[in-house]
């Protein structure tokens, strides 16, 4: 059957124009947002899903990942999942320096000098 | 054909000349007939047969065209694959142990052994298995992107971890300006269309869309450097290094040059490659069914469009 499945792939070829024209439109898009939308939060979160969308487009089409056999989407996705965690294990280290960093107290040059 | 020249010596010296009955350990012929090269429907439908002693082995694989059943034997002798041409029914299967008689072409005065060469050349994909890939190339393509990857998101992952830190961070919307990044952007966007397109001609024998639109695709490639190029001169100019801006955090600058100086990099490894295919596929040896290594390509230009849209959107919008 996955033999079958991709057969069928390579006579199917999407419209790679009109995936182009969305890619560029979500570019805009994303220009766009920060001029229209003043919240951080709410303009940082719609860049971050306009940005994972126009991704995955790529993956999915340009890189056929959508035509392939599930063994390649499982590698591309293999990266995917260890970012996560590499992000959620940086999320304490980030919450924890807070505080802005100052540099130790320097002795003082002159004692030191006399001896 | 670099790959049989390994193979030559080793079936010389283990092919006897007046070949074939092999004895089969483990038979495994219940794939799906697949569609054999193009090279092997040129076997001429004479046979004269033959017989003579391969080894032990086993099925890997049988191919079904014109009425014939081609089987990929996997030898555990050499570990090559040996497609033989015969009648079905001259394979008869005991579980354990197939006895096959196999018919090869040895007209025009080709030994044996040369006839098997001449087959198992033509045969370039190893033993299947239900996650095989249509191509190895592109599963190790596919590979070295994931890596790759963990390359780009550990750089990400570090850059958040710092600007998120940081109180100073500098505005990138104020500093770093992004008309520019947004033309160049669209660039990679483009450039990964005509990569697409350069595909799609090598795979339906357009050699001239093949070559233009490649030429088009290593030409995006090169502006967008250029442009990188210009950015990077511009922002050192208004101060900007690896060690200090104007605006706030030193790590900006930092953060700045590594992201953007290792896909640049990315971008002009991929100038390169796609140069390097351009340039041995010109006279036309990627079309029709050989268009792997422009699939292959592609495959690692579009990552690097595809990562450029992340680092657009972390880097310079956020």
């Amino acid at each position: 059957m996955a033999s079958e499945h991709a057969e069928h792939a390579e006579h199917a070829e999407p419209n790679y124009f009109a995936i182009m024209v969305i890619l560029t439109i979500l570019t805009i898009i994303e220009i766009i947002i920060p001029q229209f939308i003043s919240a951080k939060l709410t303009a940082g979160t719609l860049l971050v899903l306009l940005a994972v969308v126009k991704a995955v487009i790529v993956a999915l089409y340009f890189m056929h990942l959508r035509f392939e056999r599930s063994i390649l989407g499982v590698i591309a996705m293999t990266p995917m999942a260890i970012c996560v965690f590499l992000i959620v294990m940086l999320l304490p280290d980030i919450t924890a320096s807070t505080k802005t960093y100052t540099p130790p107290e320097q002795p003082v040059a002159s004692e030191t000098v006399h001896h | 054909m670099s790959h049989s020249s390994i193979a030559r010596p080793l079936l010389y010296d283990c092919i006897p000349d007046d070949c074939i009955s092999a004895r089969v350990e483990h038979a495994d012929i219940s794939r799906e007939p697949r569609r054999p090269s193009a090279r092997m429907r040129d076997v001429p439908d004479s046979f004269s047969q033959r017989k003579c002693n391969l080894g032990s082995g086993y099925v890997t694989q049988r191919l079904l065209f014109d009425g014939h059943a081609v089987h990929r034997i996997r030898f555990h002798s050499w570990l090559y694959f040996l497609p033989l041409l015969e009648d079905e029914s001259l394979i008869t299967s005991r579980r354990d142990d197939i006895t096959f008689s196999g018919t090869v072409d040895t007209e025009g005065g080709k030994t044996l052994s040369e006839a098997v060469i001449d087959a198992h050349a033509h045969v370039r994909q190893p033993a299947e298995s239900p996650v095989t890939p249509e191509s190895w190339g592109k599963l190790g393509m596919w590979v070295f992107l994931a890596g790759d990857a963990m390359s780009f998101g550990g750089l990400l992952a570090g850059y958040g971890a710092i600007r998120a830190s940081s109180p100073d961070w500098p505005n990138p919307l104020q500093t770093l300006g992004i008309q520019l990044t947004a033309f160049m952007t669209f660039l990679l966007i483009v450039s990964s269309f005509t990569m697409v397109k350069a595909l799609s001609a090598a795979k339906h024998n357009d050699l001239a869309g093949f070559r233009k639109f490649m030429l088009l695709t290593i030409l995006g490639g090169t502006v967008f450097l250029g442009l990188q190029a210009y950015e990077w001169t511009h922002l050192t100019h208004v101060g900007m290094t690896m060690s200090e801006n104007p605006w706030g955090a030193p790590l900006f600058g930092t953060t700045f040059y590594v992201l953007t100086g290792f896909h640049g990099c990315h971008v002009f490894s991929g100038v390169v490659y796609l140069s390097c295919v351009l340039w041995t596929g010109i006279g036309g040896r990627f079309t029709g069914d050989n268009a792997s290594p422009v699939e292959i390509v592609g495959l690692y230009w579009h990552f690097v469009d595809l990562v450029w849209i992340l680092v657009f959107t972390f880097v310079y919008l956020l």
